[in-house]
């Protein structure tokens, strides 16, 4: 026997820490008689309209989130197929905040230099820009001829 | 203002309270809550806080962000002195540095009102109708900051920084601190003009002022760095100078007895001075007291600079060190002092000449060209100040505001750009080694059109040599046209000033002048300068997507490599060889040769003349067929005098008389005809003359008629319509940053993750693996 809780679940799969949401009358009780894969249970309940909205399930017996299907079945029963969510159960319940990484792309920091091949730059248009250097001091002269003259004797 | 890792990043969470740091923070609007914004007080800008103003903040952990506050309870109530809790995470701001305004007043001459995070304002009370148009901090709640005596009327609780200030030598705008000495209380003399005629034992040092600047020393008329003063009142918009006016270390023998608490008191521009002496009393040593506790104690554990104490000196001047008796400062001083202030990550100057800048609007001297020297610019490097401080003029092509903002503050390809000082390298055309002057054996001229064709005029036709002896002895046996060693055709070369002289040909006068060129190593041709910003301050501005070319006139084009001239100011010489007309352009990043490039700006004019050796030889051979000639003839003669003497005697002997008339008539006519030949010789001899020298005109090249402006051309890509925002969240910018997880925030993608000591599956582990280095989404 083991408690679950059923969530609406907003975030996108790839999101750590989900925003979740219990909804009404979320957290039941499951016997269970036989195995069950911890890390893709299917829990058989009984049927409660107010719970065919939840996607995402939390099991304290097994201390994970799960994202979560519901079938019902002829004997008003549901069936709620579940598949772990390790990211966020590690995000949530261990800690995952705090592991070292080593990050290459982020939304929050970026170190602007490095070539970023992904970035939508148009190689076909180009931007020319011509910048005549001010402070020329080549200008034309009246002298332009200019002889070396041996001076041995001179 | 609270310290914490959200505020400011990543720099905060790497502090040490046991390491020295100095870290300045650049505030923004992404960490100041601005509650109204004004435009000359009366228009509101709304909450954004202009990215253009730069307000640094000294780090809590450093031991100049303990310098404390003074307060007064009340109007006249008596003064306290009050240190600085630098403990991370509370207190407040101990010292705020604004900085601020531009050059353009119109634009940012207002008022704000706001709130950093409930501690400290920056409020604008509106009865401070004098310092309206400036920015001012205040606290709002305890500590009141204190404003300094010398500030008429009554010192409000709320303070400002901007109080009136005595030190008249920030009359100009772009030195923000300096060095007070003399006798008096407020003197305006400056470090040099001390150190030069105030060895007396009566002058000393009294105080560093610092005054606070905005915006960036800049080319062109935008950013010019300025004061945060409003313009009208130069002299009261000296920030902070009460604050943290304070005299650098000086060894132990050269302090003496501190101050008593009167004397403070009525000594407004505190002064502090470091010292091997601990004393006075507790209260005064919590005036510089660092990241410290309340006690005497706890402040030796806390000031982290040095192991050393500081100490506040009375203001009278039985207590200030001196030039020269017992208490003297030494350069050795001067210089720490100096460090000091760059520790603060200021500007100052040590006086001197540059105090010929008083009056001196900053305009006059923000272009970058045009930075005095004796003006000095903190070094700050990663955002911390390092203590080393760098000439205002090599500086110049530095962002300061930007040195501290290591750290983004707005996330996207808009960020920094560089300008570290510790990548300078400067190099120097003195350190070429010197070489031979072009003009050793020569003298170089230049002609003008008509005078070179008077100079071919002359020896074409114009010298006339009576005899081929003359012709030998006035050139000395060497071809006339070989005197001229080159003729270059150089249309642009900087013409030296003077008069023309007149050109010798070996020794004679040609009666031709020409325009003496006295160039020592050749001439070299400045041909512009611009300094090179970067255009979107991240990867595209190299390659491949940016490129960099340069045009030299008569060298063509030169590809740069854009890292080197970011933020430098580009100069191209082109140094020509006026014997060859050929020309190398240099390309400069500030002083530092980076790239040449060959060319060929002038023509060379040909020289067509005769061999002086095969006319030498002609003479030689002709003369050698007269001797012989001659000797012939001489024979002949001989051999006729012998037959007619032979035929004589010969004669009347019949067969030998005929035979010697006959050789006789022979050697009269071999006679003859050596006579005829050394005539003939003589004649030739006779006009033999030299070829005359003949000089053509060369055409120019097809440089002569291209671009003579060394023009810089840049490539850019442009950018596909983009929301950088989206793709900043939906791809994420690329960094290269290692930390753990939770210092990143929104898309991060990882190279790899640690994820030992989760107590999960290898499944789940190689899942969540797999998640961050396909990019996940964190808080």
């Amino acid at each position: 026997m083991y408690n679950c809780t059923l969530y609406i679940n907003s975030s996108s799969n790839n999101t750590a820490a989900k925003d979740i949401e219990p909804i009404a009358d979320a957290t039941f009780t499951v016997d269970s008689l036989h195995s069950i894969n911890v890390l893709a249970p299917d829990i058989v309940t009984d049927y409660n309209p107010a719970l065919l909205a939840a996607n995402y399930l939390y099991i304290g017996l097994f201390n994970r989130y799960y994202y979560c299907t519901i079938e019902t079945d002829t004997a008003e029963r549901m069936i709620i197929h579940c598949k772990v969510d390790a990211l966020t159960t590690a995000w949530y319940l261990h800690s995952l905040a705090d592991k070292q990484c080593s990050v290459i792309r982020s939304e929050s920091t970026g170190a602007t230099d490095i070539p970023d091949k992904s970035f939508p730059v148009n190689p076909s248009s180009i931007f020319y820009q011509g910048i005549v250097l001010p402070g020329n001091a080549l200008s034309a002269n009246s002298y332009p001829y200019v002889i070396s003259v041996n001076a041995s004797y001179s | 203002m609270q310290y914490n890792e959200t505020l400011f990043g990543e720099k905060i969470a790497a502090y040490d309270s046991s390491a020295h740091t100095n870290e300045l923070f650049k505030f923004s609007s992404k960490n100041i809550s601005v509650q109204s914004l004004y435009h000359n007080n009366t228009t509101p800008l709304g909450g954004n806080f202009p990215d253009d103003l730069f307000y640094w903040q000294i780090n809590a952990n450093s031991p100049y962000s303990a310098m404390s506050y003074k307060n007064r309870g009340g109007s006249s109530g008596a003064y306290t002195y009050n240190k600085y809790d630098g403990a991370k995470g509370s207190g407040n701001i101990p010292i705020v540095l604004c900085t601020g305004k531009p050059k353009r007043d119109s634009d940012y001459n207002f008022d704000i009102t706001g709130s950093f995070d409930g501690n400290v304002s920056m409020h604008n009370t509106g009865a401070e109708s004098l310092y309206s148009s400036k920015i001012k901090v205040t606290n709002n709640s305890a500590p009141n900051w204190y404003r300094t005596d010398s500030l008429p009327g009554t010192v409000p609780t709320q303070g400002f920084f901007n109080g009136t200030a005595f030190i008249t030598d920030f009359n100009y705008n772009d030195v923000i601190a300096e060095i007070m000495v003399g006798t008096g209380a407020y003197p305006s003399m400056t470090l040099a003009n001390y150190v030069a005629n105030n060895n007396t034992a009566a002058s000393r040092i009294q105080s560093i002022g610092v005054k606070i600047y905005a915006g960036t020393l800049r080319s062109g008329n935008s950013k010019i760095r300025t004061s945060l003063q409003y313009p009208t009142y130069n002299e009261n918009s000296v920030q902070l100078t009460q604050n943290v006016g304070f005299c650098g270390m000086v060894s132990d023998y050269k302090y003496d007895v501190p101050q008593v608490v009167s004397a403070i008191l009525d000594y407004p521009d505190t002064k502090l001075c470091r010292t091997e002496t601990l004393y006075p009393a507790s209260d005064y040593m919590l005036l510089f007291s660092g990241n410290c506790g309340t006690s005497l104690t706890t402040f030796y554990q806390c000031y982290l600079l040095e192991s050393d104490k500081w100490e506040l000196p009375e203001g009278t001047t039985a207590y200030y060190l001196k030039k020269s008796g017992n208490n003297v400062y030494n350069d050795a001083d001067f210089d720490y002092i100096r460090k000091l202030v760059a520790y603060l990550g200021f500007w100052f100057t040590d006086g001197g000449n540059t105090m010929a800048l008083l009056g001196i609007d900053a305009a006059d001297y923000g272009d970058s060209e045009n930075v005095p020297t004796g003006i000095y610019q903190a070094v700050i490097d990663a955002g911390v100040t390092t203590g080393e401080f760098i000439p205002l003029a090599i500086a110049r092509e530095n962002d300061q505001s930007k040195w501290g903002a290591e750290f983004r503050d707005k996330n996207g390809y808009n960020g920094r750009t560089e300008g570290k000082g510790s990548e300078k390298d400067f190099g120097n055309l003195n350190t070429v080694l010197h070489r031979g002057s072009i003009a050793a054996g020569c003298k170089w001229y230049g002609l003008t059109e008509n005078q070179l064709n008077a100079l071919v005029t002359w020896m074409n036709s114009g010298y006339q040599p009576a005899s081929n002896d003359q012709f030998i002895n006035d050139f000395k046996g060497v071809n006339p046209a070989e005197y001229i060693t080159s003729i270059t055709y150089l249309p642009f070369y900087p013409i030296p000033s003077g008069t023309d002289e007149l050109i010798n040909i070996g020794p004679l006068s040609t009666a031709v002048s020409g325009r003496k060129i006295t160039y020592e190593y050749g001439v070299t041709v400045d041909l512009g300068s611009y300094t090179l910003d970067r255009y979107f301050g991240d990867f595209r501005d190299f390659k491949p997507y940016t490129a960099i070319s340069l045009y030299i006139p008569f060298c063509g084009t030169v590809e740069l490599d854009a890292a080197n001239y970011y933020n430098r100011t580009i100069n191209v010489k082109l140094m020509i060889d006026m014997s060859t007309g050929s020309c190398t352009g240099l390309v400069f990043a500030n002083d530092l040769l980076i790239d040449t490039i060959s060319g060929q700006c002038g023509v060379k004019i040909p020289l067509a003349a005769f061999n002086m050796g095969d006319y030498q030889d002609a003479i030689i051979n002709a003369q050698y067929q007269l001797k012989q000639a001659e000797r012939q003839r001489d024979n002949a003669m001989i051999g006729a005098g012998i037959a007619i003497v032979g035929g004589a005697v010969t004669a009347g002997t019949g067969i030998g008389a005929v035979a010697g008339a006959a050789a006789a008539i022979y050697a009269v006519n071999k006679m003859y005809d050596a006579r005829d030949k050394i005539e003939n010789i003589e004649y030739n001899i006779e006009h033999m003359q030299p070829k005359q020298t003949n000089i053509s005109t060369g055409s120019p090249t097809n440089s002569l008629g291209m671009e003579y402006d060394a023009r810089l051309i840049i490539t850019r890509p442009t950018t596909l319509d983009t929301d950088i925002n989206i793709y900043g969240h939906t791809v994420g910018y690329m960094t290269n940053k290692q930390g753990i997880l939770s210092d990143f925030s929104g898309f991060t993608q990882c190279s790899n993750v640690d994820l030992s000591g989760i107590p999960m599956t290898s499944s789940e582990l190689a899942s969540i693996h797999e998640a961050l280095k396909s990019g996940v989404y964190l808080p």
